[in-house]
């Protein structure tokens, strides 16, 4: 490995652009410049692997076990059973998104080169949102048709024709894909792949096992709890002690937006 | 043109950078000296508005850096080795700062090749030397063809080759009229590269001056004189306005003197118009190195307790 002697940076090919000669970028470079950063790692696609995989997978066996005489409401519960496991993925994806760029201090090529940083927040929110609404839809879909799939010949039917039943599907890839978000704006104010992670998976996933086994007590917790909220949408039919399925999912993604904002806030005010 | 007025960055009671005032004009190549733990990193990210300065401002072509319109066009910044992650390959992580200015495609292979990193292109980073990283780091600097170029230490880990081509850079560079802030903690790369010094201690800074002043101000200079007509010699060099002391360190029967205030032409003169002889004229470089020690021999934070010779 030499470097080029003989080229001189006055031979460079393109012509010397002066800052006020070039166009200035918009949001769309910077969202552009975000989605390069995503794909062109591996941690992404195999975060993205591995949800797909378990909560599929997982959907599989829970339509294998679902016994006739329950209901579709109960059936759809069953397929759906690998989600709260499936989603620690996405959550993953979400806090490296932000942590990695931390950990390697790219975060610091990536400031110089967007020194707005709310707009690069925005950029990057956004391009977290789409890989994990698209991976949630898709993730939904095959869980729903593999866990159909799985049923046995005497058992309830969810069919999509079914209004409900379709919301449910198309809300569990919604939930994923804001989940995705939530999970960005703890990674953006942890800064700590581990210490984002660790995070996540307590809210996601242990913090609402916690809360069930207090029983009684617990429920009010499970009830407001943003992620278990947001879940809500997964119901055929909403359960009296929740909130219903839609302002469930509403009232998640509202704390979603406010947690983002929060990540920004502190992002812009802190040192790179 | 970069400029920095009042600049000051406080961590907790630690004043990493203290009051600093300097501009960095097009056209030549300003080192940016100090001991490590000087200042010289967290000046350089406060330039290019990574960090927040305690109090004054830095402006880059005469706005802060978060309102450049196009900062990749404005400003070429090497801050740290790899700033890149390691899973990425060389290209990607060029192609997306590329994409955040929709710079095309061809400038990323381009600017590989200026580099001569053609070859690890798709490579991913985390396999890369400290020397390929440098490389890379200056490749990502060059993408926008920016107008002002910001190197923190950039001939780490480079080998002899590479230093040549990053100094020929350089100055390339300056005599294209752009500006150039290079820093360093090594005098002797700066000797042969810069025009400008900017030299700070603990955070405030210690010289802005050009490379022959800061040179010409050091107690170091001077020329060495032997003659075995000191006692007559030394009157005639007083009255023109120099000093004279012995050498120090020197032992030899002769008595060596080192005149300053008096160059060696002038001395010449003095010694041919009065009939002395002089056994010896030399004329002494100072390196930039002793002049740099000498300046912030108390400015050092971290002092080595052995005293070694200065290169």
């Amino acid at each position: 490995m030499t470097m080029a002697t003989t080229t001189t940076p006055a031979a460079s090919a393109t012509p010397r652009s002066h800052g006020t000669a070039a166009r200035r970028p918009r949001f769309v470079h910077a969202v552009t410049f975000e989605w390069i950063k995503v794909r062109s790692i591996r941690s992404t696609w195999w975060t993205l692997f591995a949800a797909s995989f378990i909560t599929v997978g997982v959907g599989v066996l829970g339509g294998g076990h679902a016994h006739s005489g329950e209901s579709a409401a109960l059936v759809l519960r069953e397929i759906f059973v690998g989600l709260p496991l499936g989603q620690v993925a996405i959550c993953l994806f979400g806090v490296l998104a932000a942590t990695s760029e931390y950990g390697t201090g790219s975060i610091r090529s990536t400031f110089t080169a967007v020194p707005h940083r709310p707009r690069l927040l925005a950029a990057k929110a956004l391009v977290v949102f789409a890989v994990s609404l698209v991976t949630g839809l898709l993730i939904s879909f095959a869980t729903y048709t593999a866990g159909s799939l799985a049923l046995g010949t005497q058992v309830a039917h969810p069919a999509l024709s079914d209004g409900a039943v379709l919301r449910a599907v198309l809300g569990g890839g919604c939930y994923l894909g804001v989940l995705g978000v939530l999970a960005l704006a703890l990674g953006l104010v942890l800064r700590a792949s581990a210490g984002g992670i660790t995070t996540a998976v307590s809210v996601t996933f242990i913090l609402p096992i916690v809360f069930r086994m207090m029983g009684d007590s617990g429920q009010p917790l499970l009830k407001w709890w943003p992620t278990e909220a947001g879940q809500q949408i997964l119901l055929l039919i909403p359960s009296p002690e929740n909130l219903a399925p839609l302002p469930g999912f509403g009232y998640f993604a509202t704390l979603t937006l406010v947690a983002l904002i929060g990540a920004t806030v502190l992002v812009n005010r802190r040192d790179a | 043109m970069i400029e920095v007025t009042g600049l000051s960055k406080r961590y907790g009671d630690k004043r990493a950078v203290d009051n600093l005032t300097f501009t960095v004009r097009p056209g030549l190549v300003t080192g940016f000296l100090g001991p490590n733990g000087a200042g010289k990193s967290t000046t350089l990210r406060m330039i290019v508005g990574l960090d927040r300065p305690t109090s004054g401002s830095a402006r880059v072509c005469g706005r802060p850096y978060h309102e450049l319109p196009t900062p990749l066009h404005t400003v070429g910044a090497l801050l740290e080795a790899k700033a890149v992650h390691d899973g990425r390959t060389a290209r990607e992580h060029l192609r997306g700062l590329a994409a955040s200015h929709h710079i095309p495609r061809q400038r990323v292979d381009e600017v590989l090749a200026m580099v001569g990193l053609t070859a690890a292109a798709r490579k991913r980073v985390g396999g890369f030397s400290l020397g390929m990283g440098q490389r890379l780091g200056i490749a990502a600097a060059l993408l926008g063809d920016p107008e002002i170029l910001i190197l923190d230490e950039p001939v780490n880990g480079l080998d002899p080759e590479g230093i040549q081509w990053v100094r020929e850079f350089m100055r390339g560079m300056a005599d294209d009229g752009r500006t150039v802030l290079v820093s360093s903690h090594l005098m002797s790369e700066m000797q042969d590269t810069a025009d400008h010094l900017i030299v700070i201690g603990r955070g405030r800074l210690a010289a802005d001056s050009s490379m022959a002043d800061f040179l010409a101000r050091s107690s170091h200079n001077g020329t060495v004189v032997r003659t075995p007509h000191a006692p007559q010699l030394v009157p005639l060099l007083q009255r023109e306005g120099g000093t004279a002391e012995s050498l120090p360190g020197d032992a030899s029967p002769d008595g060596a003197l080192l005149v300053r205030g008096v160059d060696a032409r002038r001395i010449g003169e003095l010694a041919g118009q009065h009939g002395l002889w002089l056994y010896e004229l030399a004329p002494q470089r100072v390196s930039l190195q002793e002049a740099f020690m000498e300046l912030t021999a108390d400015a050092v934070e971290y002092r080595v307790t052995h005293s070694g010779k200065a290169a």
